[in-house]
This record gives structure tokens, sequence and C-alpha cells, in this order.
């Protein structure tokens, strides 16, 4: 059973405020299967329906046609971890971090509690958790949003998460994505950080401009236990060149 | 920064230094009918005197106005509230509700008269009135502004409607009702203190002006205005003041 099954779907909208706005295709006969325990990035061109994916996989929006599941059901009958990007306010600004947490458990008592609190000493954030996310750099809030998302499932999607951040935040939130290609957690992973989206991801999904079609799939042929020192290796520059390439095609 | 923050703190008393020069200088260079426009001494001396001749006058317009603060506050909630959950009922009564907040308050003091009957039951009901009126908008608005981001992450944490509306929507939205809060509380107390000057009240600031202008006591009626913009200063510092502390995040 794949972890996620996306089936010829296709997904238009309507644009402006009137019912007989005109429709758009955003999403045109995208087929993906993700396997338990893959890392896929997904890089496509601003509006192209990344995003618009994203909500079929989590349940919150159906397709004009096709099929979603995850792990086999309905999206909406199953919880992912959802990481969106920082700058929109993934973590609630009115909750420490040690809360943003506490809300994102459906029922809070001593076995959540326990859950939460090796999650915060996993991530390296023990020192934060009385901080509100205002008072957090760009990447311990990534790192948070992550926590949160890790909390109750091995299924992530990720949408553009290193953007934004700083080198050395940068470093960090990668270093801890890098820790979690173990073989339990699953991701997808939309991002316009191609190197870094190689280095993450065991493959890479190309969409066109709207409506999306997918263009390309390439598999990324990197060992499974990977550093940012796997950067320096000649299979990395090849898959990067290879990337490349068929962005420019 | 702490020289800084001296000068700041300073400046608003600065100012008012000013005015008060400025106010004894036009006074006594006699710009304007002395009789009619006194002096800032006489009428600080009268300021201060409210408070041990007038006081039940205060403690009265004190009581209404924390009464009608908090009926009103209550009430326009749990309006607001509902305009935003149903659609329909927001569609169906927003336009009424925008013809009732274009009458002034005080036309419908005779109405609420005939309702409430004569004294302080009136004046109470007309305030709470305004309040609940202007409040109701701010919270249907601010509900209404929330996040696509935000509640859409609360969406994917699978949480109830009743979740998302307490720990997202209404936290969201607590800047415009705070908003909403201080433009109600400004506008409570300047009914409470119009109604108060109509016939049939008992006790209250506005009472205590309309009987200082009826005997000519012209001191008495500035020190009267000095002192309602003063209750008015106090409740909006408060309310800015729980707005700092409850909505800590706002502006970072």
């Amino acid at each position: 059973m794949h972890a996620i099954s996306i089936h010829n779907v296709t997904k238009q909208y309507r644009l402006g405020r009137m019912r007989n706005g005109k429709p758009v295709h955003v999403l045109d006969s995208v087929s993906l299967n993700v396997q338990k325990g893959e890392f896929v990035g997904i890089i496509g061109p601003n509006g192209c329906g990344k995003s618009t994916l994203f909500k079929m996989i989590l349940g919150l929006e159906k397709p004009g046609s096709g099929e979603v599941t995850v792990l086999g059901k309905k999206p909406e009958d199953i919880q992912m971890g959802y990481v969106p990007q920082h700058s929109s306010g993934a973590l609630y600004p009115w909750f420490t971090s040690k809360e943003n947490l506490d809300f994102a458990v459906k029922e809070n008592n001593a076995g959540t509690a326990q859950l939460i609190s090796n999650k915060i000493q996993e991530f390296g954030v023990s020192m934060y958790t009385n901080a509100y996310p205002y008072q957090l750099s760009g990447g311990l809030k990534q790192l948070l949003s992550i926590a949160r998302a890790t909390l109750y499932s091995n299924i992530l999607l990720l949408d553009e998460p290193l953007t934004g951040l700083d080198y050395q935040n940068r470093m960090a939130v990668e270093k801890k994505l890098l820790d979690m290609r173990n073989g339990q957690n699953t991701a997808v992973m939309i991002s316009h950080d191609i190197e870094s989206a190689i280095l993450l991801c065991d493959r890479i999904i190309i969409l066109t401009p709207k409506p999306a079609r997918i263009k390309a799939v390439l598999a990324i042929p990197l060992p499974k236990n990977r550093t940012h020192e796997t950067r320096f290796l000649p299979e990395y520059q090849h898959a990067l060149s290879n990337v490349y390439a068929a962005l420019l095609e | 920064m702490k020289t800084h923050s001296i000068k700041v703190r300073a400046l608003p008393w600065l100012v008012i230094g000013t005015i008060l020069l400025g106010w004894n200088l036009t006074h006594y260079l006699q710009v304007f009918d002395p009789f009619l426009f006194p002096s800032p001494i006489p009428v600080l001396e009268n300021f201060f005197k409210l408070f041990e001749t007038n006081h039940a006058d205060i403690l009265s317009t004190l009581e209404k106005l924390a009464i009608a603060i908090t009926g009103g506050s209550a009430i326009g909630f749990l309006i607001g509230i509902v305009l935003y959950r149903f659609e329909w009922v927001y569609e169906s009564f927003s336009p009424l509700l925008d013809f009732f907040r274009s009458i002034p308050a005080t036309a419908l003091f005779p109405l609420f008269l005939l309702f409430f009957g004569i004294g302080d039951p009136t004046n109470i009901a007309l305030a709470v009135w305004i309040g609940a009126l202007y409040l109701s908008l701010h919270v249907s608005k601010g509900l209404k502004g929330t996040s696509e981001a935000a509640v859409l992450m609360a969406k994917t944490l699978k949480k109830s409607e009743w979740d998302i509306l307490y720990h997202v929507r209404l936290k969201e939205a607590l800047p415009v009702i705070f908003v909403g809060l201080r433009t109600a509380t400004s506008l409570t107390l300047v009914v409470l203190i119009v109604t108060e000057m109509f016939v049939g009240t008992k006790n209250g600031i506005g009472k205590m002006l309309i009987d200082a202008s009826y005997t000519y006591n012209i001191p008495k009626l500035y020190a009267g205005i000095l002192l309602i913009g003063l209750i008015g200063y106090l409740a909006n510092s408060g309310i800015i003041y729980a707005e700092k502390r409850v909505v800590h995040w706002e502006g970072k």
C-alpha cells in the first residue's frame, strides 16, 4: 500500500466573486504515488497548483476528478503532519512553544505530556518551551513546527520548509530533516530550493506551469543516510545537473 | 534609551502645562468674556472640590458606567458571535444594525423612557444599547477577518469548529475587538452623561453639569467637563493596558 496515492487528479477554480467567473485549470491529470519511508520533493512555478495539491492530500479540498488516498483511506480520515511556510504564521503567537504542541494533541493527559516532553528534547528546543513564537528565530519556529507535525503522524507535508531562513537556521532545520530520513517518516516537500530538495529527497517531481502536469520525475540516487557533506559527492552534482536540465527543457 | 523614555513620558505633561499656561494667559488677556472663560485656577479648585461635594453624583455615574459597559460588552459580544457564526443572520440583520447605528442614541431617549421609565434604568439601557451595537460590529468583523493560514493549520490538526472559533478565530480577532471595546466605552460614557442631563435623573455627573449651568456656576461646569474627560481617559487607558497584557503578540 502506498503512503500517499494521487490518481489522475484534476482541479479547476472559478476566478472572481461571481459564480460565472472564468474557470482556471490548476491541476491536470496529476498522478503520483509516495511510498512509505520515502521523501518526495515537488518543484514548480508559483501558482501552478502545488498548494492545491497539498490541500487535497490533507483532505481540505476535493479534486475535481480523480482520487487521492492516504494509507488506502480518504485523506479526511487520516491525520497528517502539515508544516506550512514559516512566514505564514505556522505557530500561534498567543500560545507558548509548549502550548502550541499541546494544542496539536487530541487529549492532554500524562501520556501526551510525556510525548510532548520527549519531542521537545528530541528537537533540542527545551530552553524555549515558555517562549512565544515572536521571541524565536525563524529556524527555531520551523523546528517547533516540524516537532508539532511529528507528534501525531509519520506522514509529513512540508511547504517550503527552508524558505526565508538565514544560512545558520537553514542548516539547523536541514539537519533535522536529514535525521528524519530514517525510514519511519514519509514526507512530501514543496520547495523552491533545488539544492536542498535534492539533498533531502529520494525523488523530485517537476510540475509544469498552470494547469500543472507532471513534467518530469527524477530519482535521486544518493545514499539513504545523508548529511550536509553528501553535497560534496559527485552523485549529488550529477543529480543537480539532471534537475536543472529537466527544468530548462 | 532611559533618557529617551523619560523625555517621551514628560511630553504629555509638557503639553498639559503649556495648555494651562495658554489658558491662563487667554483669561488674563480677556480674549473671551472672563465670566464664561474662567481662569484654570478656580476650575481646578472646583475640580478637586467635586470629590467632596458631588461624590454621590460621581459614584452614580461610575456605577452606571460599569453596569452599561459590562452589559453592553456581553450583549455586543454574543451578537457579534451569532452574526459571524450564521451567515443568514448576518445577511438578514446587518442592514438593520447599520440603520440603528446611524440613529443618534440620544434621539431614542424618549422611546427608552416609555419602555424603562424615568431614572437610571433608561440611562443604563440606552448606554447598553449603543455599546452593544458598536461592539457587535467589531466582534463579527474581527472573526470574519481571521487569516486562512491560521484556520487551515487548525483544520489539519483536526480541531472542532468550537476549538477553531475559541482558540484561533477569537484570539486573532482580539485586536479588532479591543478597538471596538474602546469605541463602545467612549460612546457609552457620552450617552450616559447626555441622558443624565435629561429630566428625571436624580444623580450623575450629567445632572451635576446641567445644575451648574442653570446656576451659572461656570468654574464648576468646566470642572465637570474635565472630570468626564478624565473618566473617559482612565477607562480608555484601562482597556489599552488590558489589551497589552492579553494581546501580547500584536505588532511583534
